[in-house]
């Protein structure tokens, strides 16, 4: 049915500068994956920064949390956690490959106050999650982008 | 000769003026007739107009004198300037210091979109400006004579600043709709949306337990990083209450501080108090061998268990029952950190729905030494000492069993754990060995005579996945699917814990996200003895352009190989065998819909434990609806519901060009006179009861906003406090976006305020 | 400046004509006129001597091109300049007229300070006013509209300091009756 294994992922640059913060979660595991990939030169000295290929921005990260079911009797029975993070891909001269987008993703978790102590290991759990989820989608993004013009686009994989 | 300034042209339109342009612009004279004495004086006739940066000034006669620069204009003046505009019969100004007055002026300023008239304007410079005898509105004019504006304020005298973008009015008198609705002294409100201090919108409310309330929030600009806002709620059968809010950012560190203050409660016959403050930031300890120390400070306490009931929606905690204070100090240095905290909850009882309160943690201390990728290894070691310690006896009516099940004393584990991952972009394999030391120390020894226990116990884990691809077309769109299928096998040896205490562990919800993991419940109190492979497949859909990810689907099950003995108390042994099924569907197939559900069915009964369903429709701004319904087997059942829609809708529908160029400017709704119904409603299906319900209208007239809301919460099984609120918002005249439904806008995702804030206009957009 | 008026005016041109029943004397071709700091520059000139010896002196430039005036001003190291279409020197009043396309401007060394055009400019140097008007509404042509437009830079040092610098008018001594070339 058309699946084949797939192949290593290529990107329409060699060396990137990554403007976001190293220690943050969302950092550490976004440069984990960008050396991962074998195929891009991270940079993140920022005087090398004008003659890079690209420059990932990550415009920005925010975690809310919001209960949203309750019991009579006022006790929290459902959390909802939500994880927004926009970035944005541009050249050192300002061309935007791609424009800024906001990647939302959003977990359930029930909750009981007595539990209050494990529930917080299993927020830190989910939020885990939803960050892995967003860094594959953004080097998902990576590696499709088209450039307009300047590099060379690389022939697509065809299975 | 000499480094020449390079200049280049920028096509930006400039902005500012500068001083330079201000004081040696040239300027530009025109008229049907020019007398001139070269240097001193000019007199021009007839459509005249004297233009320089940032000025424009057009009258029927123009004297001109430049030796003095006064500038003398009769007949038609309209001055113009980047800020405002005047317009009236005559105008006498020193044009470089800008002193000088207007009579009769009518005048607009263009940063509020107010305009008015006056009976003089005195210029003091080109900053400020005094308004004699002002009238004010913000409501554009109609055609036809009739027409009055539904809002507007008389004063004697209104100061604008056009620096600081702020109006300053003497003895004011607020009318709408032909009804003094306010007199004041003193009045000061902001032009723009920047923060100045400044009334906001108030609020008038009937409800069922504070009888008629009134609130007027007062925000204070402290500074550009500090400001403040203080409530004042008066309520006819209770009393007066203050709710201020103190928000600040240094260099080091930030935070907010929130209390809630009521001297006497005659609802209770005492005083009330509610605070919340969190402040986090970094501290220098000077001693370059440590270097920064990371603080943070949470802290939230209420004067009485009944606060949350009597004081509904305060937004105080998250969970309003369960109060959290945290004291934490964190440190690192290269791949070793640790944090040092104490946290504390303050549980609020009710006789008809009592909690176990969870156990506080003083302190707890926690090292972490770990490194990633070193030499293809991943390795890491954790300790953690910790004194658990609760109070049970605070529990209404609480049973001797409760009693006797309380554990105060201190844990200490060991948590070292390496894995070797290979990860390929078509799949990879991770294995993984822990290993748990765990030593407990019980305040009082148990029925058996032990008070203290220790446990070690390895675990063996292999996680792989392959990845497969292929290019598809769904619906006409081009789709890169992937199947990603999966396989985690945990091994962990049988030990009995059934003698240990229960601190931090607890049953993790079944999802996606926590099947794949080596323990089913969360904590180092139960390590499950472990002999299952868990099987999963997720496909994923992503849109070849943007690879944006359009749906995922995802099942997982996990065998058994021996039956599971550890479990939680009052659970039985879990045989061996087939463990629930799990499902999982997102879908955001455009960017108008999106659908997320997660089903977990119990493979030996069949029956389904753990759904969630949710929703959204969201087409245009100001047009959501959203739904979710979310089942936890035997704990709750509900459903929660979520709009904002405008009402016209339901008659014809508004005419979409008007709205399409109405929200070209973000935050401004959908265009004038118009309805919107707004609401939330929480529905308990275990309880048959309406939880949380607020039902709100707005009405968008242009220049004020109208808003009605009910609200109603459920606090007992059989008590709930209603609410009804009004509340009038005069555009231009205070700063927008504060509303009573800040609960809506995080309960209903996308829900947009009518008015938020807008960006400037450019002076370009007035310019003459 | 004022002393011009007492200066005599010579005239540079390619021909002159003079008719003497007419009192009229005609130049034409390259018209230069001084007299004392006033030039006028043309393609032809015409002077017209009423009964009790006034001079009206008239200039018109060549098609597509404009008549060139230039004068000192009284007191200050300023110049005034001007073009236009046909230009008027009543020597009795001191007088320059610029009619149809007028250009007047003022310089301070090389610097442009003030610059007005419109549809006639008059000079008065006893006043040292300039009045200037635009076309009358009916005739004001489609495209720009001959209304007047003015630019005046200010002076360099502070205006403060402005008053004290304005020249002190003072009258002229008795008339003096210039003598034909």
């Amino acid at each position: 049915c058309g699946f084949a294994l797939r192949q290593t992922q290529n990107f329409p640059f060699k060396t990137l500068y990554g403007n976001f913060s190293e220690n943050s979660p969302l950092g550490v595991e976004l440069r984990r994956n960008l050396l991962g990939s074998g195929q891009i030169d991270l940079v993140t000295d920022p005087k090398k920064m004008p003659d890079v290929d690209a420059i990932l921005d990550i415009l920005s990260e925010v975690r809310q949390q919001v209960a949203v079911g309750m019991n009579a009797s006022g006790q929290v029975r459902e959390m909802q956690l939500r994880l927004r993070v926009s970035f944005r891909l541009r050249t050192p001269q300002g061309e935007e490959w791609i424009e800024p987008v906001e990647l939302y993703q959003q977990r359930d978790l029930s909750f009981t106050e007595t539990a209050a102590l494990s529930k917080e290991i299993e927020m830190n759990m989910m939020y885990r999650d939803m960050q892995t989820d967003i860094v594959q989608q953004i080097m998902r993004r990576l590696s499709i982008v088209k450039p307009r013009k300047a590099a060379p686009a690389p022939a697509p994989v065809k299975p | 000769q000499g480094t020449g300034l390079s200049l280049r042209s920028s096509p930006m339109l400039e902005e500012r003026i500068s001083e330079r342009q201000r004081s040696e612009g040239a300027i530009f004279v025109g008229g049907d007739q020019v007398t001139a004495r070269p240097d001193m004086d000019l007199v021009i006739d007839g459509q005249a107009t004297v233009r320089r940066p940032g000025l424009a000034v057009k009258a029927d006669r123009i004297l001109y004198d430049q030796s003095q620069d006064i500038l003398n204009a009769e007949g038609h003046v309209r001055l113009s300037r980047d800020g405002s505009m005047f317009e009236g019969p005559r105008l006498k100004l020193q044009v470089d210091s800008f002193q000088g007055t207007f009579e009769k002026p009518t005048f607009e300023l263009y940063r509020s979109g107010g305009y008015g008239d006056a009976s003089q304007v005195d210029f003091i410079d080109d900053k400020r400006q005094i308004v004699r005898d002002a009238r004010y509105t913000t409501c554009r004019r109609t055609p036809g004579p009739e027409w009055l504006p539904e809002w507007f304020v008389k004063a004697t005298s209104m100061t604008l600043d056009m620096e600081e973008s702020t109006v300053q009015a003497e003895d004011v008198q607020l009318r709408f709709k032909g009804v003094p609705l306010m007199n004041a002294s003193s009045v000061s409100f902001a032009m723009t949306d920047e923060p100045k201090s400044g009334f906001l919108p108030s609020l008038i409310g009937v409800d069922s337990v504070s009888g008629l309330s009134m609130s007027a929030p007062y925000y204070l600009a402290i500074a550009p990083n500090r400001d403040a806002t203080i409530t004042t709620h008066l309520m006819s059968k209770r009393g007066a209450s203050v709710d201020s809010e103190f928000r600040y950012l240094e260099q080091d560190y930030k935070g907010q501080a929130r209390l809630i203050a009521m001297p006497n409660d005659s609802l209770r016959q005492q005083s009330r108090w509610g605070m919340t403050t969190q402040h986090n930031g970094s501290l220098d300890t000077g001693l370059d061998a440590v270097g920064r120390v990371g603080v943070g400070l949470t802290l939230n306490r209420v004067s009485d268990d009944n606060f949350w009931r009597d004081f509904p929606r305060s937004g105080l905690a998250l969970t309003q029952r369960l109060l959290p204070s945290t004291g934490v100090v964190s440190w690192g240095r290269g791949n070793f950190n640790m944090t040092a905290q104490v946290q504390r909850w303050q549980t609020l009882q009710i006789d008809t729905a009592a909690i176990t309160p969870p156990y506080d943690r003083a302190p707890q201390i926690t090292m972490r030494y770990g490194q990633w990728n070193a030499e293809g290894l991943d390795w890491s070691v954790v300790g953690d000492t910790t004194r658990f310690e609760t109070d049970f006896s605070r529990i209404p009516n609480v049973s001797a069993a409760t009693l006797a099940s309380l554990r105060n004393g201190e844990r200490s584990y060991v948590q070292a754990q390496v894995s070797r991952p290979w990860v390929r972009p078509w799949g990879f394999v991770t294995p993984k060995l822990q290993m748990h030391a765990t030593r407990y120390q019980l305040d009082n020894a148990l029925s058996t005579g032990e008070s203290a226990f220790n446990r070690a116990l390895p675990t063996f884990s292999v996680d792989s996945g392959l990845v497969f691809e292929r290019e598809t077309n769904w619906f006409g769109k081009d789709i890169l699917q992937t199947l990603e299928p999966r396989a985690f096998y945990a091994r962990t040896p049988y030990r009995d814990q059934s003698l240990l205490p229960l601190y931090d562990s607890g049953a993790a919800d079944f999802n996606l996200s926590t099947i794949y993991s080596e323990n089913p419940y969360v904590g180092q109190d139960r390590l499950v003895d472990n002999n299952s492979l868990t099987l999963g497949v997720t496909t994923r859909f992503f849109d070849a352009q943007s690879g944006a990810e359009r749906l995922k689907l995802g099942m997982a099950q996990r065998i058994r190989f021996d039956s599971q003995q550890v479990v939680l108390p009052g659970q039985s042994t879990i045989s061996a065998g087939l463990s629930d099924m799990l499902l999982g569907a997102g879908v955001r197939w455009s960017d108008r819909w999106t659908v997320d559900s997660t089903v977990q069915v119990n493979s030996q009964t069949n029956a389904i434990t753990r759904t969630t369903l949710q929703s959204r429709y969201n087409p245009t701004p100001y047009r959501v609806f959203n739904v979710a319904y979310r089942l936890n087997q035997g704990v709750s059942e509900q459903v929660d519901m979520g709009w904002q829609w405008p009402i016209n809708d339901l008659w014809g529908g508004g005419d979409r060009e008007t709205e399409t160029a109405w929200t070209r400017t973000r935050g401004q709704g959908l265009g004038p006179d118009r309805w919107y119904s707004v609401g939330r409603m929480n529905f308990s299906l275990t309880e048959r009861r309406l939880v949380d319900t607020i039902i709100g209208f707005e009405y968008d007239a242009g220049c004020w906003l109208g808003r009605v809301v009910l609200q109603r919460l459920q606090s007992t099984v059989s008590t709930a406090s209603t609410q009804l609120m009004f509340q009038l918002e005069f555009s231009g005249l205070a700063r927008v976006g504060a509303s009573p439904l800040q609960s809506l806008r995080n309960n209903i995702t996308n829900y947009q305020f009518l008015r938020d804030t807008t960006e400037q206009p450019s002076r370009f957009q007035s310019y003459e | 400046e004022k002393a011009d008026k007492d200066k005599p005016m010579n005239i540079e041109a390619d021909n002159m004509r003079h008719d003497e029943n007419q009192k009229l004397t005609k130049f034409s071709g390259k018209v230069v006129a001084l007299k004392g700091t006033l030039v006028m520059r043309a393609d032809r000139m015409e002077v017209q001597e009423d009964g009790k010896g006034q001079q009206i002196a008239k200039f018109w430039a060549a098609p597509k091109e404009r008549i060139f005036f230039r004068q000192k001003r009284e007191g200050v190291d300023e110049y005034t300049e001007g073009e236009a279409d046909i230009a008027i020197y009543d020597k009795q009043a001191d007088q320059v007229t610029l009619i149809q396309r007028a250009e007047a401007r003022i310089l301070r060394g090389t610097e442009v300070a003030n610059q007005v055009t419109g549809d006639k400019i008059v000079f008065n140097n006893t006043t040292e006013v300039m009045t200037v008007d635009g076309q009358p509404k009916g005739q004001a042509a489609a495209g720009r509209g001959e209304r007047v437009r003015a630019v005046l830079t200010p002076r360099k040092e502070a205006s403060a300091s402005a008053p004290t610098t304005t020249p002190a008018l003072r009258s002229s001594p008795a008339l003096v009756e210039s003598k034909k070339p």
